[in-house]
């Protein structure tokens, strides 16, 4: 737990590895009001990679929509519902020359997450770094579950790229979860 | 009014069903330097709706702009100070109806322009971020977010919300402020008093 100030809380901190991905947020204290997750990272190919998003471990029903836009001036959507996970857009990678060192700067509020007469919800923005090119990503996503939620697993694509980790310098993936009385 | 030196306080919450409430007493000691609004908000009756914001009880001086999605369509819009729509600062789709039992939208606000500053010399913004589903079986899925300036310089007393129906709002629903610490006219420990 950290320090206590009067309208958030840190509740817990993570840095990657770089050897998993997955990056789980476990036994949440359902003492407060909303949570909100602020993240920095990227993974560890040459590639953009899916943010995917789990509420206590499960994999059985989400709902998503999510606009991106780049340089081609056009917005467009990605959404889907009835999905084993939620989608929340994608991060930049590691690997390639024009991309190291711009990590996605990544932010997610759950709001009335503790509530157990609710569907789980929550809304996503970031900007994100690919191929020389700058975009932004805003939307949301829903779990069709009423229970409290107590875990959020966050999950790097759906192949075999880890979450950027392990160098002990300001590249490495974090991720912060903070707790709003 | 909560005071507190943390950088961020709690200020206020709604929780009740009534279909316009209002945030007061803004403006003044202790000063913040913005506002966020954190909501899981549900309207009682079916279908989607507007949710209206109004600065300082005012009924016009805003205009705002949004984008929506509806699946794979983005569409925009807009609310003008004067004529038709004048007046509301329209946050799209924010709150689906009974039919959709157990769905909330999750709701945030940002306050910005120093806003509880009265020798603040620019125009009180906000930009707020939603995501809903219109659908029982999830088939259409929607979000928007937007943004909104409320042309009249000064200080910022007062957010009314109310949905734009003016139905009452769901039981569960709730909305919590949120203030940014700041300091008045360059006298950095007048916000702590």
């Amino acid at each position: 737990m950290g320090s206590k100030s009067d309208g958030c809380e840190v509740i817990a901190f993570h840095t990657s590895t770089g050897s998993a991905d997955t990056v789980t947020f476990s036994s949440i204290p359902q003492t407060y009001q909303h949570l909100q997750v602020l993240a920095s990272i990227s993974n560890n190919d040459t590639d953009k990679e899916y943010t995917l998003v789990h509420f206590n471990g499960d994999t059985t029903s989400y709902g998503y929509s999510i606009v991106y836009g780049d340089t081609s001036g056009e917005p467009s959507v990605m959404y889907n519902s009835g999905v084993a996970y939620a989608y929340t857009g994608w991060h930049t990678n590691s690997q390639s020359t024009d991309t190291t060192g711009r990590n996605t700067y990544f932010e997610m509020w759950v709001p009335d997450y503790s509530s157990s007469s609710k569907l789980g919800a929550a809304i996503v923005e970031f900007g994100v770094f690919n191929n020389n090119n700058v975009g932004g990503i805003s939307g949301g996503f829903h779990w069709d579950s009423t229970a409290a939620i107590t875990s959020i697993t966050f999950t790097c694509g759906t192949g075999s790229d880890n979450w950027y980790g392990g160098q002990g310098n300001g590249y490495d993936s974090t991720w912060t979860l903070y707790g709003w009385t | 009014m909560a005071t507190g030196d943390d950088g961020l306080v709690k200020i206020a919450s709604y929780t009740g069903t009534t279909d316009i409430f209002t945030f007061s007493n803004l403006s003044g000691s202790p000063y913040y330097r913005g506002y966020k609004i954190v909501g899981s908000i549900q309207q009682s009756s079916s279908g989607t709706e507007y949710v209206k914001v109004h600065f300082n009880g005012d009924n016009d001086h805003h205009v705002c702009v949004y984008s929506r999605t509806s699946n794979s369509s983005v569409s925009h819009g807009k609310q003008p100070a004067s004529g038709s729509g004048a007046g509301f600062a329209y946050i799209f789709n924010g709150a689906p109806g009974t039919s959709y039992s157990g769905f909330f939208t999750p709701i945030t606000i940002d306050i910005m322009g120093d806003p509880s500053n009265s020798a603040a010399t620019g125009y009180p913004q906000a930009k707020w971020l939603t995501y809903l589903t219109t659908s029982s079986s999830y088939g259409d899925i929607v979000h928007n977010y937007g943004g909104l300036a409320y042309q009249d310089i000064g200080s910022l007393d007062s957010i009314q919300i109310s949905t734009g129906c003016y139905c009452n709002w769901s039981s569960g629903s709730r909305w919590d402020l949120y203030g940014y610490i700041g300091a008045d006219d360059g006298d950095l420990f007048n916000a702590w008093g």
